[in-house]
């Protein structure tokens, strides 16, 4: 199965690796407040291609995302603040969590689909809210905890810190690189996952579930699987977002609504079922909303800056990009270069002119060799 | 001692607002199969629309709730024909697409108009009696055109052609086509006759509470619990949805603590969603008049 895979490392996965290097680099060139908002990218990274593994991949849009980083943002914090247990112990817990609310979401999510899904992970974080404001005596209501919980990285002072250095510009590198190390463990690890047979069965069922229900495989299984795996990883991310610097366990930053709808808006505009087209989407708004911050200039006649008006212009290119292009930028941007190296498994709704196959057939070409009567099964059509 | 009167005129005025809220969102469902997400931001729309005419340029309420009802109309007619309309195959796009348009149009809002509340004059100011306690006339309103336009919605959908071939295309979008609908113009109306309604209920839900930029998210996912309880589509299911949600919400509201407000449909939502998914009155029966 990883030929097809292989096939593909040419330029793109090196131009993605220099990408990645540079990413790594910005310390070098950033100031220590730049830096931050840089850290902040990286968990808006991890938030978009956390969503992407069930969300992208199984086309079960989940547009609450937010409630699986809350769930790990808040366990750790209050571990952590109210009963002073260590980072070590407390992020593990909150990761464990978010497994567990994810397969609270991901086992009726088998039941209802589609748009219902949509708009019931919709209410979910709104709900999380008022439970949030109704026992402030646990969650501290809407202002959020008052003191921060120990950093990743610091100098010391009465929160404490994983990495104690002596200055904070210092502090703030190794925070950054703390949060890229996980960025990198959870990119391979989700990249690894949709690239297995598991994976590619998610990609099948988007497209179309029957068929694979017809090529022997329950799909439900494999749903939960990813929604956990989903829910999990943005536990692990929102658990250290609010250890970072960048991150503070506060509603407005776990919660709001904005949060949930930048993830989607950034795996839209990246691709959707891809990873890695979130992670670049991710980059790109953020990206923007970085430069606009630092070159921030009045408009005429709005009586606005450039950074106020930014969200418009990200809704705007996100309607666009769903209009036009609705596999997303990433993998637009691929056909266009490397139309021959396209991977079949990214545009499912085409069979690549080669001969390739789709994720469905792919599926039931992979079942009908397990089982002892395999040449009949190959020539079902679906 | 809790009052009876009381907890029955607000429970009747909220539940009728709910009613209007909704009926727009039902009916987008129930004809295109089309959950609209910008639905919240409609009714943004016409309460910013009504905030604009008659509280910055001082005309009178009653042209501010016309000129939202017929702005909310035109812009709901746009959303169709230029977003939903080349897309409507696509769940996931539509769904995107109408999130997006959504909350692109409240952050207009909360970016270039304003981000404080906003109110706006009352559209019928006073109050009158009734047994005993005092009622504004502005709830009174908010009843009485609730229940004038449901009828006038039943006379649309009953007794005229339009509102036949709507309930004809929400059996089978096949059926109607053999017979000679014509889709995207049913379609169209669909959803301007929606927008009008989600644009009326904005302006009163700015002048009964008040207004803000991000004032759409509530509304729609009361929209979604209410549709969800009634049996997706059905209008009369809605109403009714509407009622029972308002009298539960009114009554835990008064009765329990005022922290409830808010937390009483949505964890409605979960449970009929796990219990009763189909609603109360089925679903598949897509325009049950």
């Amino acid at each position: 199965m990883s030929d097809g895979f292989l096939r593909g490392l040419p330029r793109r996965y090196y131009l993605g690796l220099v990408f990645l290097v540079a990413l790594g680099l910005s310390p070098v060139v950033t100031t220590q407040t730049q830096l931050i908002t840089i850290i902040g990218i990286l968990y808006l990274m991890m938030f978009a291609m956390t969503w992407d593994v069930a969300s992208g991949y199984t086309g079960q849009l989940n547009l609450g995302h937010a409630a699986f980083i809350a769930v790990g943002g808040y366990t750790t914090a209050i571990l952590n603040i109210t009963h002073g247990v260590s980072p070590l112990v407390s992020i593990p817990v909150a990761m464990v969590l978010s497994g567990l609310a994810g397969l609270a979401i991901g086992i009726p999510a088998l039941r209802i689909r589609g748009a219902y899904l949509a708009l019931v992970t919709l209410v979910i974080p709104t709900i999380f809210f008022q439970i949030v404001i109704l026992f402030d005596g646990v969650f501290k209501g809407s202002f959020g905890f008052k003191s921060p919980p120990t950093s990743l990285a610091g100098t010391g002072g009465s929160t404490g810190a994983l990495v104690t250095v002596n200055r904070s510009a210092m502090a703030t590198i190794i925070d950054f690189y703390i949060s890229y190390a996980v960025l990198l463990v959870l990119f391979l690890a989700l990249f690894a996952y949709t690239r297995s047979d598991s994976g590619r069965i998610l990609s099948a069922i988007r497209e179309d579930e029957d068929a694979v229900v017809a090529a022997g495989i329950a799909p439900a299984k494999h749903k939960v699987f990813a929604f956990v795996l989903s829910a999990m990883t943005a536990g692990l991310a929102g658990a250290l977002f609010v250890h970072s610097t960048a991150g503070f366990p506060h509603p407005d930053q776990l919660l709001a609504d904005t949060l949930s709808l930048n993830i989607v808006i950034v795996s839209v505009l990246g691709g959707l079922g891809t990873i890695i087209g979130p992670m670049v989407g991710a980059l790109l708004f953020g990206g923007l909303q970085f430069v606009a911050g630092e070159f921030d200039v009045a408009l005429p006649m709005l009586e606005q800056t450039l950074s106020d008006v930014i969200p418009v212009v990200l809704f705007v290119l996100g309607m666009v990009v769903v209009y036009y292009r609705p596999e997303g930028l990433v993998p637009a941007l691929l056909q266009r270069s490397e139309p021959e190296l396209e991977d079949p498994a990214r545009r499912p709704s085409e069979t690549a002119a080669d001969g390739g196959t789709t994720p469905v057939e792919q599926v039931a070409e992979k079942q009908a060799e397990s089982l002892p009567n395999s040449g009949q099964s190959q020539d079902n059509e679906y | 001692m809790v009052n009876i009167t009381n907890i029955l005129i607000s429970g009747i005025a909220i539940s009728s607002l709910y009613a209007l809220v909704a009926i727009g969102f039902t009916l987008i469902f129930g004809v295109g199969g089309v959950f609209n997400l910008a639905h919240g931001a409609l009714l943004a729309l016409g309460g910013f629309t009504s905030y604009f005419i008659s509280f910055r340029y001082g005309l009178s309420p009653i042209l501010g709730l016309v000129g939202a009802v017929v702005v909310t109309g035109l812009v709901g007619g746009v959303l169709y024909l230029q977003v939903i309309e080349p897309v409507e195959d696509n769940t996931v796009a539509v769904l995107i697409l109408t999130l997006l348009a959504g909350f692109l149009i409240q952050f207009g809002f909360g970016i270039f108009v304003t981000k404080q509340t906003i109110s706006i004059p009352q559209i019928a100011p006073g109050s009158v009696s009734i047994a005993g306690t005092g009622v504004q006339n502005n709830t009174i309103f908010v009843f009485v055109s609730s229940v004038v336009l449901m009828a006038g919605l039943f006379v649309l959908v009953e007794r005229t052609d339009i509102g036949k071939a709507i309930i004809a295309m929400s059996m089978s979008e096949k059926g109607a086509s053999l017979v000679g609908i014509d889709q995207r113009r049913m379609k169209l109306y669909t959803w301007m006759l929606a927008a009008m309604f989600a644009g009326f209920a904005g302006v009163l839900l700015t002048s009964y509470q008040t207004g803000q930029w991000n004032m759409g998210l509530q509304p729609l996912l009361l929209s979604f619990t209410i549709v969800v309880l009634g049996g997706l589509g059905s209008i009369k299911g809605s109403i009714i949805a509407a009622y029972l949600i308002g009298f539960v919400e009114t009554i835990t509201t008064s009765v329990v603590s005022s922290q409830l407000t808010g937390v009483v449909p949505l964890s409605l939502l979960i449970v009929i969603l796990l219990v009763r998914p189909q609603g109360l009155f089925g679903r598949g029966v897509d325009t049950d008049v």
